[in-house]
């Protein structure tokens, strides 16, 4: 569904990311990882279209995504979530969740449509009986569970959630996380997941991605990962222990 | 049939418990109060200055900040007047396309300024503004330069009927922008300034609907500008490119409450009058005013007096584009 080759990005004299190839097939549940600098926000920012890559090539259901526009990447049915949430500020959050709808959703829908949908999606994460407050009065967990809600109104077939973890208490981990399993399971998104929080993210995910100094230096199920070598050497070894 | 009467009936009898409809009724019914022709003359000003700034308002609530709105007008008044003075344009025809050339200049200062954000944007139409009028004072064979041109009034100079005709203008342009702000156009706007990355994120196109914005807020301006020159028959550079033309819509929005559509309305309402009757005490005691006021509102009032009578009245801050909420 996925296909990263070979992509080079530079930002002035470093090297952000040095010739990325890896693959997603429909329905993955994908973890990337890596210590920070790694690149990972950098690599989301390239396939949802926010930087151009001065090399490689980005085929999504098999069209070169290199060079769209990011409103474009997102009609074709890649939704994103951002490191540090993102809610609209301004709007209710049903109106997040509308204006996604309309904009980016696959189906041409009016506003009164999309009212109900979005509803419909805001009741699917429970936060329904909120939809007519703004997310100032939201908890972190809310607005990232707001954000995803918003994500998923254009109906994507692949999500890009960039730590959706980062911030949150263990018993909030434990609800997110089991929020994005849903995701997959019950409406079929493949998800790539940025995350540090790697006993959350072990256990959940079917194949993980390591990227080390803008290079991918291991890739597999959780497990292999977990006992690479090159892996161990680059941070797990530390930051697994702590986990 | 019937259920279409029906259904009229319905959409009446909720219109006349609108808002803007009573407002407008009592706008209508004004000139019956101000029997003075200067007091009418000076509801007429109010009047272009509502639209200017809830024409303004519209920009800003996609997150684009505009310090140059008189060039819109200016243009708009120099279109009909042109158009009068060379090709003999009834006036009344003249204006649709004040709204025509203003809104190519939008579309034109649009593209100029896309890559610009914030303070740069706002000094960018300022600059834009200040080079027009340096245009007209440059070309004095055509636009009769730095003296201006003398044009006959329209309606002979009846204020009254110049005040229904700019009342129309007026209703025109605020049932417009009323239904913006209902319409799905308006919750992209808001979206842009809320967070442009977001939006794109969301499949949003920014530069469209940028565009988009700046059209909407300049094309109410140009055609009060078309109605000005002939309202007070006579047009010059410095009167309708006058940067208070651009900085007035600021100060209202900002005292009656930004980013809503009612408080550009109030602004107009309280401070045209208090600069046209401090005018006559002391000529430039106005920008006085307009100093102390927005100090204070940036101070106490951030959100200008809508936020306070909306906390006064308990609303909820958030209300849902579609105005009412809808049922779960």
């Amino acid at each position: 569904m996925l296909e990263v080759k070979d992509v080079y990005k530079r930002f002035g004299g470093l090297e952000a990311l040095k010739g990325v190839s890896f693959c997603v097939n429909k329905g993955e549940l994908i973890g990337l990882i890596g210590p920070n600098g790694a690149g990972k926000t950098t690599l989301f920012n390239v396939i949802s279209g926010i930087l151009k890559p001065e090399k490689g090539i980005i085929k999504f259901k098999g069209i070169d995504i290199v060079g769209l526009k990011p409103y474009e990447i997102a009609r074709l049915g890649i939704g994103r979530t951002f490191q540090l949430s993102r809610p609209l500020m301004d709007m209710t959050l049903l109106d997040n969740v509308v204006v996604a709808c309309i904009y980016g959703g696959r189906k041409r829908v009016g506003l009164k449509e999309a009212r109900s949908i979005a509803l419909e999606k805001l009741r699917l994460v429970g936060l329904a009986d909120k939809a007519h407050l703004t997310p100032k009065s939201l908890t972190l967990l809310e607005r990232k569970i707001l954000e995803i809600s918003r994500a998923l109104a254009l109906d994507p077939e692949l999500l890009l959630l960039d730590e959706p973890l980062s911030g949150l208490s263990p018993r909030e981990i434990d609800m997110h996380v089991s929020l994005i399993k849903r995701i997959r399971e019950d409406l079929g998104v493949t998800v790539i997941w940025i995350e540090h929080v790697m006993r959350a993210i072990m256990g959940a995910v079917d194949r993980v991605i390591v990227l080390h100094q803008g290079a991918k230096i291991a890739e597999g199920s959780p497990r292999e990962v977990a006992k690479d070598s090159n892996v161990i050497k680059a941070y797990l070894g530390e930051e697994y222990a702590k986990g | 049939m019937i259920y279409a009467l029906r259904e009229l009936r319905s959409k009446f009898k909720s219109g006349i418990k609108n808002p803007l409809f009573i407002f407008v009724i009592l706008l209508a019914l004004l000139p019956l109060a101000l029997q003075e022709p200067y007091l009418l003359y000076v509801a007429t000003l109010v009047l272009i200055y509502i639209v200017i700034a809830v024409s303004w308002n519209i920009l800003a609530e996609s997150g684009q900040f505009s310090l140059g709105h008189a060039a819109f007008f200016g243009i708009g008044a120099y279109t009909s007047t042109l158009l009068y003075k060379y090709f003999l344009v009834n006036p009344l025809l003249g204006m649709p396309f004040s709204a025509l050339t203003s809104c190519a200049l939008a579309l034109l200062m649009g593209v100029i300024c896309l890559p610009l954000r914030e303070f740069y944007l706002a000094i960018a139409t300022l600059a834009l503004s200040e080079v027009l009028r340096t245009i007209v004072i440059m070309l004095p064979e055509i636009t009769g330069g730095a003296v201006g041109l003398g044009i006959p009034p329209l309606f002979g100079g009846n204020r009254v009927l110049n005040y229904y005709l700019m009342l129309a203008i007026a209703v025109i342009a605020l049932s417009t922008l009323y239904a913006v702000r209902r319409s799905k156009l308006y919750l992209a706007l808001v979206t842009l300034r809320c967070d442009e990355v977001v939006a794109s994120s969301i499949g949003i196109n920014p530069v469209k609907y940028r565009l988009y914005a700046f059209l909407l807020s300049a094309l109410f301006p140009g055609l009060c500008g078309g109605f000005f020159s002939f309202y007070v028959g006579f047009i010059d550079p410095f009167s309708v490119f006058n940067i208070e033309i651009s900085i007035a819509p600021q100060i209202m929005s900002v005292l009656g409450g930004i980013y809503t559509f009612w408080g550009p309305i109030i602004g107009a309402l309280i401070i045209e009058p208090v600069k046209e009757f401090l005018r006559i005490s002391m000529p430039t005691g106005y920008l006085v005013v307009y100093g102390i006021i927005m100090i204070l509102c940036i101070r106490f009032l951030p959100r200008g007096i809508m936020e306070a009578l909306k906390a006064y009245t308990g609303m909820s801050e958030a209300v849902p584009v579609g105005g009412r909420k809808c049922s779960r």
